[in-house]
């Protein structure tokens, strides 16, 4: 059944990674799944596989969450002049102030 | 990075303790992928910037209310998330794309879609072109809400498919089934645009394109075409 080949096929291609293997094009190009079927695959794949996000942006991020983190629980951040403290950290300070503040 | 080898379940558990460490790493693990997703909804790195850090906030600020439902990952709910945003952004906006190919560019994509031929030019090969990229994207994008689900989350996401069954609510092989109906309806979708390219192209030499409203494709042709 063409479902099941196909799913096969998108199987190895997400675990094989790019680009495609021929070998991987091959072993499946006799089999019950028409070729353009694979291809759309390998395009649908390797369409989504990009774009990379800039570093800078997972910085942005970083930084929102974590201010987003201490506007959630009522305290303005205080951080460090100088040290740049990790995502994890700011966030974990802010829960720890909203346990002491329910366990007031 | 810590937990790096923990499993959502036990991330999310960590941060529901109060552990933020723990949302660092799913921060980490799924960042690139949200981000490609909001991409491919706004096709825009600064909205997909935006759309992508403000998935995070809201997860965090839910994280509490979150249940896994049967699904392994916490994917689908981000990705739930990231698309409700991107319609919210894009409702006021023209979402439509403009793609400038030309007739070998055209002729090469509908070799590979039909034929495999010899896979040359292989997938990779036709999407070092930005213009390919935002058709392919553009295609997934407009495809039905449960295909394109599917095909996002089985490509993107990278789910398996017990997972996107978890999170769509259906049996495997539903989701097998629609696997191979998005996959048939993006190749579809792909050869309409590009007919569509062919169309605008020929109006454009007639002088009638301007009578052609809310295409979603603008054709460049060839240099040796134009004379």
């Amino acid at each position: 059944m063409s479902e099941e080949t196909l799913s096969e096929f998108i199987e190895e291609l997400i675990k094989r990674g790019e680009p495609v293997p021929r070998d991987l094009i091959e072993k499946y190009k006799g089999k019950d799944v028409p070729p353009s079927e694979l291809a759309g695959s390998m395009l649908a794949r390797a369409a989504l596989k990009g774009p990379d996000a800039p570093s800078s942006a997972l910085q942005n991020s970083e930084r929102r969450v974590s201010e987003a983190a201490e506007k959630a629980h009522g305290r303005e951040s205080q951080p460090a002049p100088h040290a740049r403290t990790s995502l994890g950290a700011r966030v974990l300070r802010a829960a720890l102030r909203l346990l002491r503040l329910r366990n007031k | 990075m810590p937990y790096e080898g923990e499993s959502d379940h036990e991330l999310v558990g960590r941060v529901a303790a109060g552990d933020g460490a723990a949302f660092d790493t799913l921060h980490r693990r799924y960042y690139a992928r949200i981000y490609r997703l909001a991409y491919l909804q706004t096709n825009n790195h600064a909205d997909a910037e935006d759309i992508a850090a403000e998935t995070f906030c809201r997860a965090f600020e839910r994280i509490g209310q979150f249940g896994f439902k049967g699904c392994e990952s916490i994917y689908p709910w981000l990705h739930r998330i990231a698309v409700n945003l991107s319609i919210d952004l894009c409702r006021d906006r023209s979402s439509r794309v403009t793609v400038s190919l030309d007739t070998d560019t055209i002729e090469g994509i509908r070799g590979f879609l039909d034929r495999l031929a010899d896979a040359h030019p292989t997938p990779e090969e036709l999407l070092e072109r930005h213009e390919i990229q935002t058709l392919v994207r553009a295609s997934i994008a407009s495809l039905s809400e449960d295909q394109r689900d599917t095909i996002v989350f089985r490509f993107l996401g990278e789910l398996s498919l017990k997972e996107i069954a978890d999170a769509m609510h259906r049996s495997e092989g539903a989701v097998k089934a629609l696997l191979h109906r998005g996959i048939v309806s993006l190749r579809k979708e792909i050869l309409e645009r590009l007919s569509k390219i062919e169309r605008m192209d020929l109006l454009a030499h007639t002088g009638d394109a301007t009578n052609v409203r809310g295409d979603s494709v603008r054709v460049h042709r060839r240099a040796d075409q134009t004379g």
